[in-house]
């Protein structure tokens, strides 16, 4: 039994922690954690309850934090997060990914490390960076990141990543091989005739549904997507979105059908919520229809936006739903998105969004 | 050759570390007496004292990070510099950050 929910945050100064109980109907804030860092994502083992902050310093460099007493006291490490075969140095961790004794660390300049004890000590995966299409990648936005890691539910040795701006690849030997899973994405940003590359998408975020690991989305810069065969073939689902352009996506805990979005207005528009009214916007039919749930979120000179890693939904029955603002507010919903309520201001810049629930 | 510039090994210098390098590794105090004959030993020396603390000074591939500021006896430093006997080591963070 579900005894509090934590809401882990990631902001450009620090971790954050929100705890409630079961019935999230009042919040409790926690922090800054992790010293103030900028922390691009924090994610929790449900087992154990150990808590992972991954982030980069601009005199320190990068690190994984870690928590095994819920956010009270903090160490971190980044051995062996480097790359020997060139200039390039490391900058920040940008996502974190769990499963077993596999932690997972995307970073930027975009490549993959694994740890197998616990965010000691972190061993590069060197086969996505010598890939052939390495030298083609291009940074975004927010820099040459690697910021989704989807971990097959059953089989260890399968995970799929997206880099902007290199796409999605897919790898079933544990990271030795890697193929780009990006057929039926667009790329807006080449000339005509060039818009369906092998590679070179600017993927903003990959999730899995749960309980059925063939069945992937992805919020792309270019469109919103969906594939049914774990990446290899993507069908536009944007139709019925007040945007093609947007960063976060949630799927439901236990629904496959059922994915939030935030759609920004676009991506040289501002990139804030359309018409300045903050909306989630739901499909429960895999993308075919989507509607917008405005309930207790603002209406009137919205302009912040959110990012690709800060909406998350909770385990709960029904399940919670999370996002934060560039602005610094946190909103949540605990029945499915119908109605919100702001559980938190002020805040730095929120970089990411995870849940925790720990049972009693 | 100058002073600073004599190779010389396991003698006794004296580091001080940046208030958020203190803060980071939960260290008592910023003014350290080690054993360290060039600036690459005494982050070693300080490594095996407080692990990690090298990661948060240097970057891979081996040089200091672009916003840490290393000084032997007040005068800008890399890893290779030497550090004479009694001499000190000054560990800062640069002007950087938003």
């Amino acid at each position: 039994m579900t005894h509090k929910v934590l809401l882990l945050l990631g902001t450009k100064k620090g971790a954050f922690i929100l705890e409630s109980n079961q019935q999230r109907n009042s919040w409790e804030l926690r922090g800054p954690f992790c010293d103030a860092w900028p922390i691009n994502h924090v994610i929790a083992d449900p087992k154990t309850q150990t808590i992972y902050a991954g982030g980069g310093n601009e005199w320190f460099g990068p690190a994984v934090w870690r928590s095994e007493d819920l956010g009270q006291t903090w160490t971190h490490s980044s051995e062996g997060l480097g790359y020997a075969e060139s200039d390039d140095a490391i900058k920040a961790v940008w996502s974190l990914a769990l499963k077993a004794n596999n932690l997972y660390a995307g970073v930027e300049p975009a490549g993959l490390f694994r740890s197998l004890d616990r965010g000691q000590s972190f061993a590069h995966i060197e086969a996505l960076r010598n890939h052939p299409s390495k030298e083609h990648w291009q940074p975004g936005g927010g820099g040459l990141i690697l910021h989704s890691i989807v971990l097959h539910p059953e089989d260890d040795k399968k995970l799929w990543i997206a880099i902007s701006a290199a796409g999605v690849f897919y790898s079933e030997d544990g990271g030795q091989n890697w193929s780009p899973r990006n057929q039926g994405t667009r790329a807006d940003f080449l000339p005509e005739g060039q818009n369906y590359p092998e590679f070179g998408q600017c993927v903003h975020n990959l999730v899995m549904a749960p309980e059925n690991p063939d069945l992937l989305y992805q919020q792309n810069h270019c469109g919103m997507y969906r594939s049914e065969d774990g990446g290899q073939n993507w069908i536009s689902i944007e139709e019925g979105l007040p945007s093609s352009f947007g960063f976060p996506a949630a799927v439901h805990p236990t629904e496959p059908a059922v994915l939030y979005l935030i759609p920004l207005n676009g991506d040289i528009a501002g990139r804030y919520m359309p018409d300045g009214k903050a909306a989630v916007w739901k499909t429960m039919d895999y993308g075919k229809n989507w509607k917008a749930y405005r309930a207790g979120l603002p209406q009137e000179n919205v302009f912040f936006g959110v990012l690709r890693q800060a909406m998350a939904t909770d385990q709960l029955d029904p399940a919670g739903v999370y996002f934060g603002s560039s602005s610094g507010c946190l909103y949540g919903s605990v029945d499915e998105g119908e109605e919100w309520q702001q559980l938190a201001e002020h805040l730095p810049p929120i970089y990411s969004v995870e849940t925790l629930c720990v049972e009693s | 050759m100058s002073e600073r510039n004599q190779k010389s090994s396991g003698h006794e210098i004296s580091v001080y570390l940046a208030p958020a390098l203190v803060q980071l590794f939960r260290m008592e105090t910023a003014n350290l007496r080690i054993e360290a004959a060039t600036v690459d030993e005494a982050i070693n020396e300080l490594n095996n004292n407080w692990p990690g603390i090298r990661d948060r000074i240097c970057e891979k591939p081996d040089r200091i990070r672009k916003h840490i500021n290393i000084f032997v006896d007040g005068y800008k430093a890399q890893l290779e510099t030497n550090i004479p006997r009694n001499g000190q080591l000054t560990i800062l963070t640069a002007i950087s950050g938003g």
